[in-house]
């Protein structure tokens, strides 16, 4: 597969440059659609007209669109996304340092989805249409239905203001705990790597509420599709072929799920993307500090560059996703060629 | 040689009707409509307990927030003055929130809004999404090729993430919410028409439609879309759900819809600050009506699948 995986690999990545082309394009005209200016936040209240004018001049916001966008490509090629006019640092450096933050939660969040998602689905669909069958499918549709910030709420209701169990939703870690060393950015892993125990459990106990909320929203969407497909390979007649050859129950199962797999794993992807603007609003009330905290508030206070940069960074992570779902799905489906 | 005319037939034959002709026995009209659709609307009712459940919920919440003038006469922008996060009581049964308002009342009167938005924008996304799947489709060429780049570009981001920056950018939020929400489900109505179209395309009758010199717009319309209804209806739905939580998932970042208009995820935003101190109600009252709608059009979803196609499962 060697040489024909570079090529596929290389198409791929070609076919990103106009999307990500369009997307800049769009999300460019977008933000600039309204009313709203960042110089007239960067003024504040009590400005001049004249004073919001000089302000919009040095930002370069007095220029036609076109030569805008120009600007902002030629730029963004060289790797300079502008400076947020909030913190007064370069976009690429703040999306740099916050991505890790963001990677570590969802990591957590999908990979329990998926795992709890999966088996639900399974056994919902072993037992189709029996008791368990109905309970879980009423349980998932429900879980379905529960908007991601109300079900981030409830958790902090129930495990931090009742229960007692979980910290105070302010952060990744507590505050005075020393934190280790800048490896990869990733608290939990940076300090269980650097000997920072203490920290570490700290960072644990803080990621499990938002990521035990990402897991059970997300998951549901997964205990779904995976009932669904499986429901499907179960009675394939190349399952119950097997089933009259004698095989084993576990194996029947072992064998639908083999042959849901590509299918489940195109779901992910999918589902992932869907996850990443969930994964934004939690960490907006567990005040993560994220990529998605980072990218909501630019977008509530039009600041401008950051917004970009953020759905760039946004589209580029769920094109990156695809693509894994894409190669894992070539990888164990012998039908499937990559071209 | 030439093969012998056969006058009989040629003269017993009915005569070829012109391009366009109505079929002959289409009865639009007829009286007994309203009761055979009604009698249908029981009939899928009855067939599960998930069409039961979901029409209830949609049918609930649709005379409830119509009628919610009528049957809940608290102002939803009262100033209950002296009681502050009032906890479920007689007087107000789901409390008060932080400016003193009535938390019930609010709820119930904010199902029109957000039913409203979802709808209008659902609906204009069906009328789009349709008729560009139905050409594209149809035609294909170069139309169909910008159009599914164009979908690609914006399906390439999480569309939460695109509708908060498009909502927060315009000053308009209500039309802004609609205009944005109609932008995100027209893809997905595309996509669908047009894969339905491709399979039909090429269909015994659609040729047969189009040999007797029935207009392209006319096949369209009264031959291939009547056979794209039933995966649409699901997708409505489906939409539907979607399109509500986006609504109020807008409104909980502060973008869109804002406090003091009764709106759920608004309310859910500003109650939200008072959980970690134990005044649950203000925010899970208005969740609990939100997921009970997203519920029952799920539900609907499904069971309106399962009443189609009932070989599955």
């Amino acid at each position: 597969m060697g040489k024909g995986l570079g090529r596929y690999l290389l198409y791929r990545i070609l076919l990103l440059i106009p999307l990500l082309f369009g997307v800049s394009i769009l999300t460019f005209l977008l933000v600039r659609l309204g009313d709203s200016s960042p110089a007239v936040m960067v003024a504040g209240p009590t400005a001049t007209l004249e004073q919001i004018e000089d302000i919009e001049a040095e930002m370069g916001l007095d220029r036609s669109l076109p030569e805008q966008y120009w600007t902002w490509l030629t730029n963004a090629a060289q790797g300079d996304l502008g400076t947020s006019w909030m913190s007064n640092r370069p976009v690429t450096e703040e999306l740099w340092e916050k991505l890790p933050i963001t990677l570590e939660l969802i990591g957590f969040g999908i990979v329990g989805a998926i795992i709890f998602g999966v088996i639900i689905g399974i056994a919902s669909a072993v037992r189709q249409r029996g008791l368990v069958d109905q309970v879980l499918r009423i349980v998932t549709l429900a879980g379905v239905s529960i908007p991601i910030f109300w079900g981030a709420l409830l958790m902090i209701a129930f495990f931090f203001t009742v229960l007692g169990w979980a910290p105070a939703p302010l952060g990744r870690v507590e505050r005075g705990l020393e934190l280790p060393p800048h490896i990869t950015g990733m608290l939990v892993f940076d300090s269980l790597v650097s000997g920072y125990y203490a920290t570490a459990m700290s960072a644990l106990a803080h990621i499990a509420l938002p990521a035990l909320t990402i897991t059970l929203i997300t998951g549901a969407t997964i205990a779904k599709q995976a009932r669904a497909a499986m429901v499907e390979t179960l009675g394939s007649p190349a399952v119950r072929y097997a089933r009259a050859c004698g095989m084993s129950e576990r194996g029947v199962v072992w064998l639908a799920f083999r042959n849901a797999l590509p299918d489940l794993i195109g779901f992910f992807g999918i589902t992932f993307s869907l996850a990443l603007g969930g994964a934004a609003i939690s960490e907006l009330i567990f005040s993560w500090g994220g990529l998605g905290q980072l990218g909501l508030e630019a977008i509530t206070n039009a600041d401008f560059a950051v917004v970009q940069g953020f759905i760039l960074v946004m589209g580029l992570l769920t094109a990156a996703i695809y693509l894994i779902a894409d190669l894992l799905v070539a990888a164990i489906d012998p039908r499937v060629k990559l071209q | 040689m030439s093969t012998p005319p056969n006058d009989k037939a040629a003269a017993s034959a009915r005569p070829m009707p012109d391009a366009g002709t109505p079929p002959a026995h289409v009865d639009h009209d007829r009286p007994g409509r309203p009761k055979a659709a009604a009698r249908g609307l029981w009939r899928f009712m009855t067939s599960s307990m998930a069409a039961f459940t979901g029409t209830t919920i949609v049918l609930a919440f649709v005379v409830v927030g119509a009628l919610a003038d009528v049957l809940v006469r608290t102002d939803p922008l009262q100033v209950f003055g002296s009681d502050l996060l009032h906890p479920p009581s007689a007087e107000h049964w789901f409390g008060t929130d932080g400016n003193g308002m009535d938390v019930f009342a609010r709820t119930i009167h904010a199902i029109q809004i957000d039913l409203v938005i979802s709808v209008t924008a659902v609906a204009i996304s069906i009328v789009v999404g349709v008729a560009l799947g139905l050409v594209a489709g149809y035609r294909g060429g170069w139309f169909e090729m910008v159009l599914l780049r164009v979908m690609d570009v914006l399906q390439a981001f999480p569309a939460l993430i695109l509708a908060l920056a498009v909502v927060a950018a315009s000053q308009e939020s209500i039309a802004a919410v609609i205009f944005v929400i109609a932008l995100l489900d027209i893809p997905v109505f595309i996509r669908m028409t047009r894969g339905q179209v491709l399979s039909l395309r090429d269909a015994m009758y659609v040729e047969a439609a189009r040999a007797t010199g029935n207009k392209p717009w006319r096949i369209m319309w009264r031959h291939i879309m009547p056979n794209t209804l039933p995966p649409l209806i699901i997708q409505t739905a489906v939409r539907l759900a979607w399109s509500v939580m986006i609504v109020s998932s807008l409104a909980f970042v502060g973008v869109g819809i804002q406090v003091p208009t009764p709106e759920w995820g608004a309310m859910i935003r500003h109650g939200s600050a008072y959980v970690t101190s134990g005044q649950w109600w203000p925010s899970v009252f208005p969740g609990l009506a939100l997921m009970l709608l997203v519920l029952g059009f799920n539900l609907l979803a499904d069971a309106i699948q399962d009443h189609l196609d009932p070989r599955k499962d």
